[in-house]
């Protein structure tokens, strides 16, 4: 295990550098502190962190630190400080990037968000507008520079993060700063899943993809043209793939009301699984397939469980594309059922 | 096995033989890892079909090929004498299912004939047919077996 863990140290020291010479260009006095550098973390992990937090000091530094004279106006010392700091916090890896900045602004964010039609909800909390600068092509910035305004980046500084399987937080206050707090697990080699039951077999299925599981009446999935079905959820009808098709198993829930449906998210698509029942939360270790067998679709890894015994680990994503594109065949076991 | 210790001799080749109904086959001994019992599979969906599934080998995930149905023999049933022979392939660790294991034997190259050319059978992965007290061996080249399971 040893071996996989690495010092965060090993993507902080490229950043003095990075603040010097970005400072530099924009004219501004930055100092840079770093804090944490011995917090250990995944190699695997190391090595897609370095942009998305390359990104996110070049913004504190070009949108949050003011220049030093707006800095003195405000009573605040002309060098502005950004803090970079790593700690461990419960199973979390937990990097934060914090500025003394001018701080988000709620009425420029809101504006811009209104300008690009984006939906806003009334009487918006604070979390709610900084969410907003995670959207596609967002950027508060008033001219476009090599650095920032070109509102690509925090859309994909946030997607690279959710697929690391971490979180990110914004919190600010005007004036006083920024801060932006990356979440990211252990370990890459840990995954909290859900096990399922599907037919003789036991899946496990990421947490970070479940949204919600459920077990719906017996009228609540319709179908399509006779074959393809979907479930009609909070306003929306979500299609609903069957993980016995998919897997080429026999279910032993037919209908969908005998079974659980658990609603997934992948991507930008929702779509509800069917499986036979849900068995347990676990943290379990990743085992690659690949090792001694090969890559399977649907198929991200394996694990083994507590009584020694292989569970498959599912990609949510390939097994909604699987069941989207196979549509036909997984819907004939749950149309059968449903007839009898 | 207690001659095991003494010195091949030149080409001689050591064997490890088991059955598979009346047939008996020959790996190269130096691939078997170990030899154990059956035990459950997990199944993956959409494997060929003769891929039982995958085992916890001491926690590593190791696939299991059933031999009768990569070779188109009727199914038998998994009772106390079948076994699963781990074998190293390559950089991989495999384990395929067969009816009982029968013994270790030398072989000389004399004793040894190539596999003949027949349409009947799958000839790319059986490198010579043996004899040993009268009995045909059928020698295996378990790399070339097993290229079917790779990516």
């Amino acid at each position: 295990m040893s071996i996989r863990m690495m010092p965060i140290s090993a993507v902080f020291n490229r950043f003095p550098r990075v603040v010097r010479d970005l400072a530099a260009r924009l004219s501004k006095q930055v100092e840079l502190r770093l804090i944490g550098e011995g917090t250990e973390l995944d190699r695997g992990l190391i090595e897609k962190i370095t942009d998305p937090l390359t990104h996110l000091v070049r913004n504190s530094l070009d949108h949050g630190i003011e220049p030093a004279d707006a800095r003195v106006e405000a009573g605040k010392p002309p060098t502005g400080v950004i803090t970079l700091s790593a700690s461990h916090q419960g199973g979390n890896i937990v990097i934060e990037v914090r500025d003394d900045g001018r701080g988000l602004n709620r009425e420029r964010i809101l504006a811009k968000a209104r300008e690009r039609g984006l939906a806003v909800p009334d009487n918006p909390r604070d979390e709610e507008i900084w969410a907003l600068i995670f959207e596609p092509g967002f950027s508060t910035a008033e001219a476009v520079t090599d650095v920032s305004g070109r509102g690509v980046g925090m859309d994909v500084v946030r997607s690279n993060i959710l697929s690391l399987g971490g979180r990110v937080e914004i919190s600010s206050l005007e004036q006083r700063g920024t801060t932006i707090t990356v979440r990211l697990p252990l370990t890459l080699a840990i995954l909290d899943g859900m096990s399922v039951a599907c037919g003789d077999e036991v899946f496990i299925l990421p947490l970070t993809s479940i949204v919600e599981s459920l077990r719906p009446g017996p009228d609540a999935v319709k179908t399509i043209t006779g074959r393809g079905r979907v479930v009609h959820i909070r306003g929306e009808y979500l299609p609903v793939v069957s993980l016995a098709g998919v897997m080429n198993l026999a279910g032993r829930a037919q209908a969908e009301h005998e079974g659980i449906l658990i609603i997934m998210e992948t991507g930008q698509r929702r779509v509800a699984l069917f499986v036979d029942a849900l068995l347990g939360q676990h943290q379990v270790v990743i085992k690659s397939l690949e090792t001694n067998y090969r890559k399977v679709p649907g198929i991200s890894g394996a694990t083994i469980m507590g009584d020694g015994r292989v569970a498959l680990i599912l990609d949510a994503a390939s097994i909604a594309r699987m069941g989207l594109t196979h549509a036909v065949e997984p819907s004939l076991h749950a149309a059968e059922g449903a007839r009898t | 096995m207690t001659d095991t210790a003494t010195r091949l001799a030149p080409q001689e080749r050591e064997l490890l033989t088991f059955l598979l109904g009346d047939e008996h086959y020959g790996i190269d001994i130096l691939k078997v890892q170990e030899i154990r019992g059956f035990e459950a599979v997990t199944r993956i969906a959409n494997a060929p079909p003769h891929v039982k599934g995958v085992i916890n080998l001491r926690g590593n995930i190791v696939p299991i090929v059933d031999m009768r149905i990569r070779f188109d023999l009727p199914r038998a049933e998994y009772d106390n004498f079948t076994v699963t022979i781990i074998l190293n392939v390559g950089h991989k660790v495999v384990g395929i299912v067969v009816d009982g294991v029968s013994d270790v034997v030398r072989l000389s190259p004399d004793h040894i004939q190539p596999g003949p050319a027949m349409a009947a059978i799958d000839a790319s992965c059986i490198t010579g047919l043996g004899t040993l007290d009268d009995r045909l061996l059928i020698l295996l080249d378990i790399d070339a077996l097993m290229q079917g399971i790779e990516a």
